[in-house]
């Protein structure tokens, strides 16, 4: 290993997600020309992203066939990333309050107010989407209700917030 | 791979499930698990860093 490997190698994720300026892009692009190691290092990290990518599909599958014989008799073993999902969620919750109650108020709309509520709709959305997802299980019923409930009261003024009104029925 | 996915810590799978698999950018992530885009980032660097390294060390082929 070269002894500028070490800086470089800390830059290759941030290179891989195109994160880079142009020039520590470019930096990165000359030493990778020459040096061995960091282009199978950086193959290395495409190679294992794609892996992980494939193994979080199969476990999206996995509960997909779990979900049935799960409902007649068994207890659920969450798979450890809805798990996650739902730990997230209670995150999500208490920083979007948060940020939604110490936001200033506006007599107008501006500019950052007509972007704010474009980012709204696509959060909202995307934890529409993670609800229902998680409403598959039946231990999550509670947690699904809170998610519709912060939904429809921190963006009311989304699509998502309507979707949510009727989940929560 | 499967394994090396376990064995990574919460505090780095997180951020990477969020990242890579739910499609949202650093700030994204960062707003959800509280945290700031640069930690955010160098929790991804950290995570993607030890399962290329645990793939090269199996020998595995990039």
């Amino acid at each position: 290993m070269e002894k500028s490997c070490k800086d470089i190698e800390e830059m290759l994720v941030d290179y891989t997600d195109g994160q880079l300026s142009p020039s520590d892009s470019s930096k990165v692009a000359e030493h990778l020309a020459t040096c061995e190691h960091c282009r199978r290092m950086l193959d290395g990290l495409r190679k294992s992203l794609e892996l992980a990518g494939v193994i979080w599909d199969d476990s999206l599958s996995e509960t997909e066939n779990i979900r049935i014989p799960a409902a007649k008799t068994r207890k659920i073993h969450w798979p450890r990333y809805a798990v996650i999902a739902a730990s997230i969620f209670l995150v999500a919750t208490t920083s979007v309050v948060r940020r939604t109650l110490t936001r200033p108020k506006r007599s107008e709309l501006t500019f950052a107010e007509i972007e704010r509520k474009i980012t709204d709709s696509g959060s909202a959305a995307r934890l529409l989407a993670a609800a229902e997802l998680l409403s598959e299980y039946p231990d999550a019923e509670t947690i699904v209700k809170q998610q519709y409930q912060h939904i429809i009261e921190t963006y009311h003024e989304t699509p998502a917030a309507a979707s949510a009104k009727l989940g929560i029925k | 791979m499967r394994e090396s996915l376990q064995k990574l810590d919460d505090s780095l799978l997180a951020p990477m499930v969020l990242r890579y698999f739910c499609d949202l950018n650093s700030k994204e992530v960062g707003e959800i698990l509280a945290l700031s885009p640069s930690t955010v980032r160098s929790r991804l660097r950290e995570a993607r860093i030890i399962l290329a390294r645990g793939l090269l060390e199996r020998g595995v082929e990039p």
